[in-house]
């Protein structure tokens, strides 16, 4: 895991890895190659009380090959 | 339909300057809580997340119900498992596949369990999501 302080309007550099985005900041503040490199950043006790968005969160940085997505699935 | 608690997401934009309707979750397992995101995808009956979560929440991917999905980009083989998922301030309860043939970089949220608690409201002019 790499800590960094990088305005998250720049995720394409980081393409295929996983990063830590702080919501509160709109920074991302680490980047790893899988999410158990920053899975520290981004786990919390079930205790913690804050709510979802408030705090530091792990997003997958599309590929450069992805999208734009057409997502449909069913069981079949 | 849970308690009124509206909460605004603004979509997500990526490298190619689309937007997407992701937003923030959280996912409980065992004594700990992963901060994480998905895509709110009203075409998916079910929530299909990218394996490498599973492998960080300790979840073993095949000792869930087998299931086959069907989509644009053909027929995965995957397995289902509950989760306890927060959302919008919202907890709850919603089957989740796993596939090590699910290869987008995004988690999606699908129907079963999750839409019939919210009212959802995509505002693509605005390129917020509302959540009721």
């Amino acid at each position: 895991m790499k800590k960094v302080n990088i305005s998250t309007n720049k995720l394409d550099k980081f393409a295929g890895k996983w990063v830590v985005i702080d919501p509160q900041k709109d920074r991302v503040i680490a980047i790893g190659e899988t999410l158990r490199d920053i899975g520290s950043l981004v786990t919390r006790p079930t205790t913690d009380k804050h709510p979802s968005g408030t705090v530091p969160f792990a997003h997958k940085v599309p590929r450069a090959d992805e999208g734009p997505y057409i997502l449909w699935v069913n069981p079949t | 339909m849970g308690k009124s608690n509206l909460v605004i997401f603004p979509y997500y934009k990526n490298s190619q300057g689309e937007y997407y309707p992701i937003v923030p979750i959280v996912l409980w397992q065992d004594q700990k809580k992963l901060n994480t995101d998905a895509l709110i995808d009203s075409g998916a009956t079910i929530s299909i997340f990218q394996p490498a979560v599973a492998d960080f929440l300790g979840i073993k991917i095949e000792s869930g119900k087998e299931i086959f999905l069907g989509g644009v980009g053909g027929r995965i083989k995957g397995f289902i498992h509950k989760l306890k998922v927060e959302i919008a301030n919202q907890t709850l309860i919603a089957p989740v596949v796993f596939s090590y043939e699910y290869h987008v970089s995004v988690n999606l949220l699908g129907r079963d369990s999750i839409f019939s608690k919210f009212k959802i409201t995509f505002e693509e002019n605005h390129r917020t999501v509302k959540l009721t």
